[in-house]
């Protein structure tokens, strides 16, 4: 019953191709995705790609509403794009390349687990990316604590790049702290304070994706975005609103 | 009718959570509130759907905008609807409800405001939303019976409570992943949307399979075609009277979803995926056979020990030799 065939994986875990490399670098939008991917040292997958006998391929699941949609690109760059209405939650993203017919490979490029010539059926992964969760942009950017010494009701934001993206530290008072999660308020103050930062940071904006996926959201929506002499036009609370917004109470004749 | 607003959205979880605790114990506060939920209850459709808008914050002017039903219902067919009325639901609200929307408990309950007003629930509001098996004598449990068919408990029983709990909001999701289901199968799987429908109605453990696990444990059951070839399963094993039990089609699934480490479900040729599927179907059904006669031999064996105790034990000594016994016995007890 069981199945088992060279795969290339993008976390390294795999032992099957001795020098190859898949890298994928993926960027989020409002309501689509788009992949490149890239194979490093891989010819035999690469012809296959230019003979038709394999393509790239893209999985969005969101286990909330039951959704599983795939795309296919015959060119590195794949792009899926999705309705706000059909998802809630999380959404994942499963980049690969697939086989397309039955192919043969050569022990090219693999590692000497491997007896040549390895016969695959269609439908069989031959790269595999890594599963990728998006998350609202506030959840991405802004992590809450709490800090004793800050008193009742107050907070301050500090931006941290040690995890290799930009990221702000939301640090509100111990009293607030429990709120945080429920707070929509408390989110989009937070993430004003962040976006009013932006500007001031000493790092360069290219090096951070969040960075470029932010200004690329915002040019979308006609909004001013920061660098480029722009910063007098940039307006923190409107970049931030423009992307997770305050929430509106009803009001009489509003329907629900 | 796609929107829902997140300041009532909150408050709906706000009231739930003071309802329903996660666990048994049940503070004053929440007994107080289950009994003036009671109450409502006890007083009509009207006077439950005025109590309802209090408790989210909505005045009588606030119009609620969700499907009305098609037809009255009675409590014995709202909380256990019959095929007949679940298609009748599923093809009248038909390209109505979006899944982001119907994903939210907040959303059917808001529906369900609605239907109270319009009194498609007839009087009997004890009898459908409060009543449960026979078993559920106390407050607890009838408040509880009666949160998950207003469209689900998420904070106790998860996300999945609005697939499953709610009866109409289920009847609901069972009609849209069975119209996905034919339409990404059309040209394989011989079987209408209706009919799959019918097969994730009919066997009470199809749906329970489906959307339990494909939310929580194994995600690539949310792809359209892995579901169609358990719906051939569970349809092929009905008409060859082999009906598939629940363990069975858990570790079914688990089986293909292991196998998707190597292959793309939604991509192999159907033939191979159903071939794949009764395989995997054949290697479960070993599998817990196997279990089944090592847990039967197991307890032969501890029986046949006991047995040997009872026999020779002395007076006041049966503690003392039962733990020297149970130290001697190959298996261990569970």
């Amino acid at each position: 019953m069981s199945e088992s065939y060279p795969i290339l994986l993008e976390d390294r875990s795999s032992l099957d191709w001795e020098a190859s490399r898949y890298l994928t670098d993926l960027r989020v939008g409002n309501g689509y995705v788009t992949v490149t991917n890239t194979l490093e040292g891989a010819e035999q997958l690469q012809s296959l790609i230019e003979r038709g006998a394999a393509k790239w391929v893209l999985e969005l699941r969101c286990p909330t509403t039951l959704m599983s949609r795939w795309e296919h690109s015959e060119t590195p760059v794949c792009t899926a794009k999705w309705d706000a209405e059909e998802i809630q939650g999380e959404l994942y993203f499963t980049p690969g390349l697939i086989t397309t017919e039955p192919i043969s490979l050569t022990s090219k490029g693999l590692s000497n687990l491997w007896t040549a010539p390895i016969g695959i059926p269609s439908g069989r992964w031959l790269a595999r990316g890594d599963v990728t969760r998006a998350k609202s942009l506030a959840a991405s950017l802004l992590t809450f604590h709490a800090k004793r010494e800050l008193s009742e009701g107050e907070m301050e934001v500090q931006h941290v790049t040690s995890g290799g993206d930009l990221h702000f530290n939301v640090y509100v008072s111990e009293q607030l702290f429990p709120q945080c999660p429920v707070r929509r308020d408390l989110q989009i103050a937070a993430l004003i304070a962040a976006f009013g930062k932006i500007p001031h940071l000493d790092e360069d904006d290219a090096e951070y994706g969040i960075l470029a996926s932010i200004k690329g959201r915002l040019r979308e929506s006609n909004v001013p975005v920061w660098g480029d002499g722009q910063n007098e036009e940039f307006d923190p609370a409107r970049a931030a609103t423009a992307i997770e917004q305050f929430l509106v109470d009803p009001v009489n004749g509003n329907r629900l | 009718m796609n929107q829902l607003n997140t300041v009532v959205e909150q408050r709906f979880s706000d009231w739930q959570r003071g309802l329903a605790t996660k666990g048994r114990t049940i503070p004053s506060s929440v007994a107080d509130k289950q009994k003036e939920l009671h109450i409502a209850v006890s007083q009509g459709s009207i006077a439950f759907a005025a109590y309802l808008r209090n408790q989210l914050g909505l005045t009588k002017d606030h119009s609620i905008d969700a499907p009305i039903l098609p037809c009255l219902i009675n409590p014995p067919d709202y909380r256990d609807p019959p095929f007949t009325l679940e298609r009748t639901l599923s093809q009248s609200w038909d390209g109505l409800i979006r899944r982001r929307i119907a994903s939210r408990p907040a959303f059917w309950t808001l529906a369900h405001i609605r239907w109270l007003e319009e009194g498609q629930l007839g009087e009997q509001i004890e009898e459908t939303l409060l009543r449960g098996s026979g078993r559920d004598s106390t407050e607890d449990q009838r408040t509880r019976n009666l949160l998950r068919r207003l469209g689900g408990l998420p904070h106790v029983r998860g996300k999945v409570s609005v697939l499953s709990d709610s009866p109409i909001s289920r009847a609901w999701w069972r009609g849209e992943v069975a119209s996905e289901i034919a339409k990404a199968a059309a040209d394989d799987l011989p079987l209408s949307a209706t009919d799959i429908h019918r097969v994730l109605h009919s066997h009470n453990d199809a749906w329970a399979r489906l959307v339990g696990d494909s939310v929580h444990r194994i995600t690539v059951l949310n792809q359209p075609r892995a579901r169609a070839v358990l719906v051939k399963l569970y349809e092929g094993a009905t008409r060859d009277c082999d009906p598939v039990r629940p363990q069975e089609m858990q570790l079914t699934a688990r089986i293909l979803s292991r196998r998707s480490v190597a292959l793309a479900i939604e991509h192999i040729k159907w033939d191979e995926l159903a071939a794949l599927a009764e395989e995997a179907l054949e290697l479960a059904r070993e599998e817990l056979a196997l279990e089944s006669q090592k847990r039967a031999q197991a307890r032969k064996e501890n029986s046949h020990a006991d047995r040997i105790q009872s026999d020779t034990s002395q007076p006041g000594d049966t503690d003392r030799r039962k733990s020297r016994w149970t130290s001697l016995l190959p298996f261990s007890r569970s």
